[in-house]
């Protein structure tokens, strides 16, 4: 039987309080008033799997609708093991063993994203290109299963959580050097 | 109060609700705001708790800005007066609004003519 997509928010156990929560500690983290709020989200595998189901829903479904009755439960969990990419631009060298505060790098769905933050450096301030755009970036992406993404939302950015082991295999697509690009 | 839904608004996009009995759900996405709701002259009110961080050099009211229609009442969240509050002489980067809330709406006297406040 085909579910809404606020039946499969159910079926994963959550409620529309837990969305609530799940909004404000993306919110917090973006604007970094509340960072540490993430680390709720990051425990509680109901919100992990909320992620995944999400990137399931946007990426490979390619819904918009979550008021019909469009999605097959068996289907999403067969789709935990299929493989997805993400992305993530940055300045200057890439730097696989980055460490980051959070026990997660932040990445995108969309390579175009992350060419966007790779380029210009006040695009995660205003999620708009607007330059001067960078000399020297960088753009890798990584190959991961869907089951072992950490956390994914689209607040703008169709932002994926991975763990920084995967992080370690990204390949670079595009490492762009001032002396090359004269 | 700001029409934000939590599931489809983008970095504080205003969401359009619509109201049912006394449940508040967006219209574009389904989802719907669990606690109760109620709609009086074209105004949806609630009680709760509310979390606001605003800028440090602002505070926030509540206009309304078309009232002609009550069933088409809009409201604006508009940032005014600053206000820079101190402790021990010292200027406070950021704080943190947490209350229990009751939004009233005050009508502006020049845009219905009825005297001074009209509270539902």
């Amino acid at each position: 039987m085909k579910m809404t997509f606020w039946d499969a928010v159910r079926q994963i156990g959550l409620e529309e309080c837990d969305i609530i929560t799940e909004y404000k500690a993306w919110f917090f983290w973006h604007s970094k008033s509340k960072p540490e709020k993430v680390i709720g989200l990051l425990r509680d595998d109901r919100f992990a799997m909320l992620g995944k189901f999400r990137f399931y829903f946007d990426k490979i479904l390619k819904a918009t609708d979550k008021k019909s009755p469009i999605i097959e439960w068996d289907n999403f969990l067969r789709s935990l093991d299929s493989e997805i990419m993400s992305y993530r631009g940055g300045a200057g060298i890439f730097d696989p063993g980055i460490r980051e505060r959070f026990p997660f790098v932040a990445t995108t769905a969309s390579y175009d994203v992350a060419l966007m933050f790779a380029k210009f450096p006040d695009a995660k301030a205003v999620h708009l290109p607007t330059g001067p755009e960078r000399k020297t970036y960088w753009v890798v992406e990584t190959k991961l299963l869907l089951k072992d993404i950490l956390g994914y939302r689209n607040l703008a950015d169709e932002e994926v959580w991975i763990n920084e082991t995967h992080y370690k295999t990204a390949k670079v697509k595009i490492q762009c050097k001032e002396s090359s690009s004269k | 109060m700001i029409p934000l839904c939590p599931e489809c608004s983008k970095f504080g996009e205003p969401a359009k609700l619509t109201i049912s009995g006394k449940k508040l759900m967006c219209e574009a996405c389904g989802f719907n705001y669990p606690d109760e709701f109620e709609e009086i002259e074209g105004m949806v009110l609630s009680k709760g708790t509310i979390e606001l961080s605003p800028k440090a050099d602002t505070t926030m009211y509540l206009k309304v800005i078309k009232n002609k229609n009550a069933k088409e009442a809009s409201f604006a969240l508009v940032e005014t007066m600053p206000l820079e509050p101190f402790k021990n002489s010292k200027k406070v980067k950021e704080y943190l609004i947490r209350a229990n809330y009751e939004i009233r709406v005050f009508y502006e006297d020049d845009v219905l003519g009825r005297g001074k406040a009209n509270r539902p």
